[in-house]
């Protein structure tokens, strides 16, 4: 890679790669690592270069998603391979007390249990680094709502890890 | 929010968000490596497409030819134009002021018994101009057979529909009153025959006073 372009997206594939996989993954796709490179060769091709390649690049991949799961054929794949999909996080270290890897494993498997439209907007916050704005624009929904949808989001995990507590 | 926040349980959402940020996505080294490769290969795909030269097919011999040809085309028919509207001029609008010529028709459906279809609706008509005081009268059939029943009375014989014949001055009553008499007796030799609402079988005064005033307004 030696143009600038090539280089921001260097930068985005070191910094968002992750996240980009993982909020793919959120529609139970088990293309998520398709549609995210896609995205990036489609980011790659873009012209001009977008304002904000971040938010741009979570917009495809989730339209991209979307269209995917849209597929019938698709959809009966996904659910003869879900068993073997892969994990969406690094197994969490131990604190002091040893105890963080419980509470952290378990809020993983909450958060993927969760409805979709609190959980995209949790993990595009958390893992994507985006703003309540930028995640609105996403959405096309406004950022009051994405923000309630997001504690909401919160407060249902804080519940279930207390059940399970 | 308040909810949460004001409950003294163990976990409150702010401990939620410190422990989704212990969280870390699954790494993606393998995938990372294959987008760069395939970005690069789309860049080298890229220059290799720029460095070459483009093909350029030859043009053809024909084209300047033709577009000669429509060059002249219409290069001659703007000089036509231009010389036609200089030399000759538009002439002025004549202006003719026509008078509409009303027309009075009495249709008298008639038949003749020389006539090889006796059921045949015949239809004469007269027709007066105000101009020329002249009136015409003639035959109209549907089988466009034109001799009429009053041009015959007169001894006229093979009188075409058109254009009109005119007879000029003459007696107009006589024609009324010969029409009135011819109306009268085909009523009443073909009984069968159904005359028109507009001229009715009537006695020989009221019909030839119908007839006048239908003149009349000539």
């Amino acid at each position: 890679m030696k143009n600038d372009k090539e280089l921001k997206i260097k930068e985005l594939i070191d910094s968002r790669l992750a996240a980009l996989v993982l909020f793919a993954r959120q529609w139970r796709n088990v293309a998520a690592e398709d549609i995210v490179q896609e995205a990036f060769v489609k980011l790659y091709r873009h012209e001009p270069w977008p304002d904000d390649p971040v938010a741009w690049l979570f917009a495809v991949v989730r339209n991209a998603s979307n269209n995917y799961i849209r597929s019938d054929k698709r959809r009966k794949r996904h659910e003869e391979r879900a068993q073997s999909a892969r994990p969406w996080f690094l197994k969490p270290e131990n604190d002091e007390q040893g105890k963080a890897d419980d509470l952290a494993g378990t809020l993983a498997r909450e958060l993927e249990l969760l409805d979709q439209e609190y959980r995209e907007i949790i993990v595009a916050k958390t893992w994507g680094g985006l703003t309540f704005e930028q995640i609105a624009e996403l959405l096309d929904s406004s950022r009051s709502t994405v923000h309630r949808k997001y504690q909401e989001g919160l407060a249902l995990l804080q519940e279930r890890l207390e059940g399970e507590i | 929010m308040t909810r949460q926040n004001d409950q003294k349980g163990p976990i409150d959402t702010e401990s939620i968000e410190n422990l989704l940020a212990r969280l870390t996505p699954a790494p993606q080294d393998e995938l990372a490596a294959t987008i760069s490769t395939t970005l690069e290969n789309i860049s080298v795909q890229t220059v290799s497409k720029q460095q070459r030269q483009p093909y350029r097919s030859p043009t053809p011999l024909y084209r300047p030819f033709i577009a000669g040809m429509l060059g002249l085309v219409v290069g001659a028919t703007a000089m036509f134009l231009l010389m036609t509207l200089t030399q000759f001029p538009p002439r002025p609008v004549k202006t003719e002021i026509r008078e509409i010529v009303r027309e009075v028709v009495v249709e008298v459906p008639v038949s003749v018994a020389h006539d090889s279809q006796p059921d045949l609706l015949k239809k004469e008509r007269i027709v007066g101009d105000p101009l020329t005081s002249e009136t015409a009268i003639f035959t109209e059939t549907p089988s466009g057979d034109s001799t009429g029943l009053l041009p015959m009375i007169f001894g006229l014989k093979n009188v075409t529909s058109r254009p009109p014949v005119s007879f000029g001055s003459f007696d107009l009553d006589k024609i009324i009153d010969e029409a009135a008499i011819r109306q009268n007796s085909l009523a009443v030799a073909h009984p069968r025959y159904t005359l028109r609402e507009s001229v009715p079988v009537l006695p020989h005064a009221e019909y030839r006073e119908m007839i006048r005033q239908v003149l009349g307004t000539l």
